[in-house]
């Protein structure tokens, strides 16, 4: 098992229980950083950051503009990507190597890139 | 004749207009005020009642209606790799679109003013 699934665990043990102290907390506690995502956007920008691009599988369509997106939104995404609730090949892969903190900071970018 | 001819273009460009697989701006306004779409995502598609709904304003028709389209995959029960969203709400609004309502309602959205860019 990999460190990036072993971090995981603790978050969806509080899905899991339902808890939305819990939620409150884990948002609290971990603060997005626009400026510490910029050493990690090299995965994102490869499709996000370039007008026109389109996803080929297992449809033909534009992947969606991010900057200026709700960073609630883009978090909730990233981690659905990785539970599974969304699927995506290359998202799947992508979110499942993000922490926790590596989220925050990307989704701050983002919201805040207009 | 000269009239019968403009009669012709007119027919010729009005069943293209509206022939299977054109999006209609206004169907697809109907079809956002059909299902309350703004009682989540905000009259303007972009002022959603809670952050972590979408922005959907500006955002690329194809790429909505793809979502639209993974919403009702993901409602059906399909494998993970069908491409899916499993979302309860979205899911249940979602399979009772047609095809042409999820063009309609992508490419209405689409055309609205919004905050989305595509930056490094």
């Amino acid at each position: 098992m990999s460190i990036g699934k072993l971090r995981i665990i603790p978050a969806l043990v509080i899905l899991a229980a339902g808890s939305s102290v819990g939620a409150t907390y884990a948002q609290e506690t971990i603060k997005g950083d626009p400026e510490a995502a910029k050493t990690k956007v090299s995965m994102c920008i490869g499709c996000h950051g370039i007008p026109g691009y389109r996803a080929s599988f297992p449809e033909v369509y534009r992947v969606p503009k991010i900057a200026g997106q709700n960073a609630a939104y883009i978090e909730a995404a990233l981690r659905q990507y990785a539970s599974g609730a969304r699927t995506h090949p290359t998202m799947d892969a992508i979110s499942k190597a993000l922490s926790e903190q590596d989220i925050a900071d990307l989704a701050a970018y983002y919201a805040n890139l207009k | 004749m000269k009239r019968f001819s403009l009669g012709l273009v007119f027919v010729a460009f009005t069943t293209f207009a509206t022939g299977a697989g054109a999006a209609d701006l206004a169907a697809g306004k109907a079809v956002f005020e059909k299902f309350n779409c703004a009682s989540c995502h905000g009259a303007d598609a972009r002022t959603s009642i809670d952050p972590s709904y979408p922005v959907l304003a500006g955002q690329h028709a194809d790429y909505l209606a793809h979502a639209l389209r993974s919403y009702k995959r993901g409602q059906a029960g399909m494998p993970a790799m069908a491409n899916v969203r499993k979302n309860a709400v979205m899911g249940a609004f979602a399979v009772q679109l047609s095809d042409q309502e999820i063009r309609d309602v992508a490419a209405w959205l689409a055309s609205l003013p919004g905050p989305l860019a595509t930056r490094k």
